[in-house]
């Protein structure tokens, strides 16, 4: 059976193979935001196969474009991101020490203290579909640059980087499907043309 | 000279090319074999080859400057450029057309050694007579894609000898950067050497045939085969500016301006080569960097960046063994084939591709 969790404008479908939950709605999850101001946590936190762990932050670029834009160039886009991500750490530390239900979380805390295992950290950015095949290859090489910044500030946790879009997204991830959601961005879907 | 538009026929890999070019800054871009460096070397030999303002009469010596100078910066293995030349008729010609400031100019070459310029035909050429040019104040400057400040003593005298592989433009580079700073500084050029001696922490200076770099604090002087390979290349332009062999309406043919560069310097490059051609230099460059073309196309997007100048995109791409085809564009976007972007997206597909490889193979072995 899947789960469904709304973030902005997009639906992701989770099947049987995850455990995923929507951060801002698990208590458990947000306590660690009860201790400091502006601590944010990732959008989703999920393990696939109780295996490998997943954090998924999700950013709408198709509203507000100019603003956001600006905040892509300019570096604030990765730092917010990198920081999210680091504030999620603490926050599944705390969710396991502090909740009733210590076996909701395990699996996630041996995830994360297993220096074997890579640990998945995805960005979904959606923008608006590229008006042509330049722009569509600048943005991939955008994605890129911005893939390796993170993963430059991210190097302490050593984890794996994917961003990620509708654009490109063909259900590569096992079992989960992203979609937009009804009346949001169906003009942004655009694949790839010669 | 300011070279307005070129029309190349039947030579290398041009079937038949006209392009035009800006006043500005002229950027090429191209995998490798599309014939970047061919085009600048034909540009170079042209710009070199014809009669100036000042030496308007023709005659033999200028005929045979263009041979010579095709010969010599693309120094073919069996020594001569005719067996460049596209079809394998001998009637029909390589064809050069060059619109400057100077005039039009124009030249014909054939398989069996016939050259014409202007409407002038000439007869034939005598395979092998050539030496390298020596013109006093030459239009145009090469800076080949290897620095040469560490080659530079005796390069001249041993390639006069023919006792060196490399090509022309080597030796020409060589002979402008033989010529001492001029006494007067020109001052317009002032800002930008200041820029570019901050990055060598120094001033280029020159003893004899060598180039040392005299630290501007403790005024030692490091020979220049000492220094990092970037920062040769960089002290090379600052001695050509120096000189004057770099002045306004020079037009300035640059290959690959990025080799040995550190990333960290690519943008005082982009920049000064805006500088450059505010100052009244032409400019051509051929290159594989993502991120020079990117400062430049960046400059061509804002308006809000200074300098600003004209910028113009080429881009080069052929079928295996085919001819070239050109495109080109006031900024990268407007290009439709860009290699160095091509291969950048290509980069991070992979990536994606083997985020998700991984993923699938860990989730078959759970």
């Amino acid at each position: 059976m899947s789960k469904i969790i709304d973030i902005e404008r997009l639906r992701f479908a989770f099947g049987d193979a995850w455990v995923a939950y929507k951060a801002d709605d698990e208590r458990d999850l947000s306590k660690v935001k009860q201790g400091v101001d502006g601590t944010k946590d990732a959008d989703i936190v999920a393990l696939l196969h109780g295996a490998k762990l997943y954090l998924m932050e999700v950013t709408d670029l198709r509203a507000a474009r100019i603003q956001n834009r600006k905040k892509l160039l300019h570096g604030d886009m990765v730092r917010e991101f990198v920081q999210k991500i680091r504030d999620t750490i603490p926050a599944i530390v705390g969710a396991f020490h502090t909740t009733g239900h210590k076996d909701q979380w395990i699996a996630f805390m041996k995830k994360l203290a297993d220096r074997s295992e890579k640990i998945h950290v995805v960005l979904w950015m959606e923008q608006d579909a590229p008006r042509n095949l330049s722009e569509e290859k600048k943005r991939m090489a955008e994605m890129k640059t911005f893939a390796q910044d993170i993963k430059t500030h991210l190097r302490w946790l050593t984890p794996r980087v994917l961003v990620e879009s509708l654009q490109t997204y063909e259900h590569n991830l096992p079992d989960l499907d992203v979609n937009n959601l009804p009346g949001a961005g169906q003009l942004s879907k655009r694949k790839s043309t010669a | 000279m300011k070279i307005n538009t070129c029309r190349i026929e039947n030579f290398t890999v041009f079937k038949k090319q006209e392009l035009e070019f800006c006043d500005g800054v002229n950027i090429i871009i191209g995998a490798n074999a599309t014939g970047k460096s061919h085009l600048l070397k034909i540009l170079y030999a042209m710009a070199q080859a014809i009669p100036g303002k000042e030496r308007a009469a023709r005659n033999d010596a200028d005929i045979f400057r263009l041979y010579g100078m095709l010969n010599g910066v693309f120094k073919p293995e069996d020594g001569e450029v005719n067996t460049m030349i596209r079809s394998q008729d001998r009637k029909t010609p390589a064809v050069f057309h060059l619109q400057s400031d100077l005039g039009q100019h124009y030249a014909e070459l054939r398989r069996d050694y016939h050259i014409a310029v202007g409407n002038l035909v000439l007869g034939k050429t005598e395979p092998r007579r050539w030496r390298p040019s020596q013109i006093d104040e030459p239009p145009g400057l090469f800076i080949p894609p290897n620095e040469v400040l560490a080659i530079y003593p005796g390069f001249a005298a041993s390639y006069e000898k023919r006792e060196l592989a490399f090509d022309q433009t080597y030796y020409d580079i060589c002979r402008a950067l033989s010529a001492a700073p001029l006494r007067q500084n020109n001052a317009d050029f002032s800002p930008l050497t200041l820029k570019l001696e901050d990055i060598l922490s120094g001033k280029v200076i020159q003893k004899g045939d060598r180039f040392y770099v005299q630290n501007k604090k403790s005024e030692k002087a490091l020979e220049a085969h000492l220094l990092a390979e970037g920062h040769r290349k960089i002290a090379a332009v600052v001695h050509l500016i120096n000189n004057g062999s770099i002045r306004k309406d020079t037009a300035l043919f640059w290959d690959e301006p990025e080799a040995n560069l550190n990333p960290s310097l690519i943008k005082h490059i982009a920049l000064s080569l805006r500088e450059l051609a505010k100052l009244g230099i032409q400019i051509f460059i051929a290159t594989h960097d993502y991120l020079l073309t990117g400062e430049l196309s960046l400059a061509a997007e804002y308006n809000n960046m200074a300098p600003q100048v004209p910028i113009r995109f080429f881009a080069m791409s052929r079928e295996k063994d085919g001819p070239v085809d050109i495109q080109s564009g006031n900024t990268l976007a407007d290009l439709q084939d860009n290699p160095i972007l091509d291969e950048f997206a290509a980069h991070y597909e992979r990536e994606r591709l083997l985020f998700y490889d991984q993923t699938r193979t860990e989730s078959t072995n759970e």
